[in-house]
């Protein structure tokens, strides 16, 4: 499943938005993961014993905007990287896993045929599609960075995402 | 509680006349009429004087007459005569609604009529074009409007509920893109090399296709499902192409009409295949209209603590809600609090 959510649809949070969550909505199933972009890094902000927390700062709105990735430790592993886009590329993922990519500034276009603009976000879930081809947005002469965060199960069971 | 600066379909063109016509929507009484040049009004059903329901009433000229004690209002809720006395009194007045008309709909605005200009309608225009033909129905269903969007933003319930007719097993087995944008969730799914489903095989012919479906909500009120099939490896303009309208709005909260148009750019003028889409159709709307009752009444009685288990495919289920909830946020904050006193027309001094 290919969820592509437009950047004025993204719930705001304290100091950013909330990209991607599960659950989705609160208090529905245990909480698991959170991704976030933030204007800047919450130094107050402590992380709680049972979460684990992923950080790479992402050039988009203000220049220190950190893509901010929460998880449940113990149920859920994480990596996060920033891809620079200066032409086709392949990004594959495995079915257990759901990829979230969020774009920095500038544009994409992924499969050929969905456009993102900046802070434009794509979750891929499930086993479609597993790789595709992210390429600059037409007008792009720069490169562009693409935050891109994987959530994987720790145990053999698939993680699973309720949107 | 309901999203009230939209606009919704309130009836057919054909519906509204020179008679009054009676009709509940966002859990209002509104009557209908047209004026001699063949506007549509919308007022409040309730005569200012004591209540009295208009649509009981007679049209005369371009006013509404109420049935009980005669107080006469022009179309824009303006009290211009009382029978029993001269004067009329300063608030003898019901409230008028924004109502526009394109393409065999009447739309209405049931909330801050300044917001009614503003705010774009949605296009139909496939009622009226030419180039394609169409079969209607209009259900009234009994349940929320929100069941009846679940209900078309997932369409593996195709597989099931209209097992003999629109739908199969490619639908469930073809996954979803799913499209969040400020006022709009699209959900779309191409089911390549597969049947065309029982209802269009006898339509077009055809036994394998390429095929898609994407329901387009634009929210609160409308879901066009932009569809069609081609040979396979075909291209997707040159198949055969559906537009097929869903307005949905609220009766009350837990009853809402459907005004349904399922337009298709082929076989324009073939009677026989719209009496067999007219029926076929029709049965595939009860099927939902039958399942959305029973869900409903099911839900009334479900614990809050046992909320629905959505899966990958709800995507554009939960955005949707999600959606709606932050439309009717916005409404109930105080600077965009639904006034009612500010739509009914002021009377000159
Ligand atoms: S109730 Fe309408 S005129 Fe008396
Ligand atoms: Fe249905």
């Amino acid at each position: 499943m290919r969820l592509l959510l437009r950047q004025a649809v993204h719930r705001a949070v304290v100091d950013g938005i909330e990209i991607a969550a599960s659950p989705d909505t609160p208090d529905r199933e245990p909480w698991l993961w959170q991704v976030r972009v933030l204007d800047r890094i919450l130094d107050g902000e402590p992380v709680p014993a049972d979460r684990s927390r992923d950080r790479i700062g992402l050039p988009c709105r203000g220049s220190s905007a950190v893509l901010d990735v929460l998880a449940h430790g113990k149920s859920i592993t994480t990596t996060t990287e920033l891809l620079t886009v200066h032409e086709p590329m392949k990004v594959t993922r495995d079915t257990e896993e759901i990829a979230v990519l969020i774009v920095g500034r500038q544009s994409v276009l992924v499969e050929g045929r969905h456009r993102l603009h900046e802070l434009d976000a794509l979750v891929l879930e499930g086993d479609d599609p597993i790789s595709f081809e992210i390429a600059p947005g037409e007008d792009e002469t720069h490169e562009v960075p693409v935050g891109l965060v994987r959530l994987r199960s720790t145990t053999t069971k698939p993680i699973s995402w309720v949107p | 509680m309901f999203i009230k600066n939209a606009w919704y379909v309130v009836a057919w063109s054909e519906e509204v006349t020179r008679e009054p016509l009676a009709r509940t929507v966002l859990g209002e009484e509104v009557m209908l009429y047209r004026t001699q040049d063949g506007k549509p009004v919308a007022l409040a059903d309730r005569c200012a004087h004591r209540a009295y329901p208009l649509s009981a009433g007679r049209v005369i000229g371009d006013n509404i007459q109420c049935g009980y004690h005669g107080f006469e209002y022009d179309c824009s809720g303006i009290c211009v005569k009382v029978p029993a006395q001269e004067r009329i009194p300063q608030r003898a007045v019901v409230t008028s609604y924004p109502v526009h008309e394109a393409h065999r709909w009447v739309w209405i605005f049931m909330g801050d009529a300044e917001k009614a200009n503003s705010t774009p309608v949605p296009d139909n225009h496939w009622m009226t074009d030419p180039a394609w033909d169409r079969v209607t129905h209009t259900r009234l269903i009994e349940s929320s409007a929100e069941l009846i969007h679940d209900n078309l933003l997932d369409l593996t319930h195709e597989s099931f509920l209209h097992e003999s007719s629109i739908g199969d097993d490619s639908v469930f087995e073809n996954g979803v893109t799913v499209e969040a944008s400020p006022g709009r969730i699209s959900v779309d799914r191409w089911m390549p090399h597969c049947h065309p489903s029982p209802l269009f095989e006898k339509a077009t012919g055809l036994q394998v296709v390429d095929r898609w479906h994407t329901t387009d909500f634009q929210l609160p009120s409308l879901h066009t499902i932009h569809a069609g099939v081609v040979e396979p490896g075909g291209d997707r303009a040159d198949g055969h192409l559906l537009e097929v309208l869903n307005a949905i709005t609220p009766q009350t909260e837990s009853t809402s009409w459907y005004f349904y148009g399922f337009c298709r750019n082929f076989n324009v003028g073939d009677q026989d295949l719209n009496d067999l889409l007219s029926t076929s159709l029709g049965q595939v709307l009860d099927e939902d209209a039958n399942a959305l009752a029973l869900q409903q009444t099911r839900m009334e009685k479900r614990p809050q603590s046992a909320p629905d288990v959505l899966i990958g495919q709800d995507a554009g289920v939960a955005k949707a809600r999600r959606l709606l909830a932050q439309l009717l946020k916005a409404e109930s904050e105080p600077a965009g609090a639904d006034d009612s006193a500010s739509r009914e027309p002021q009377r000159a001094s």
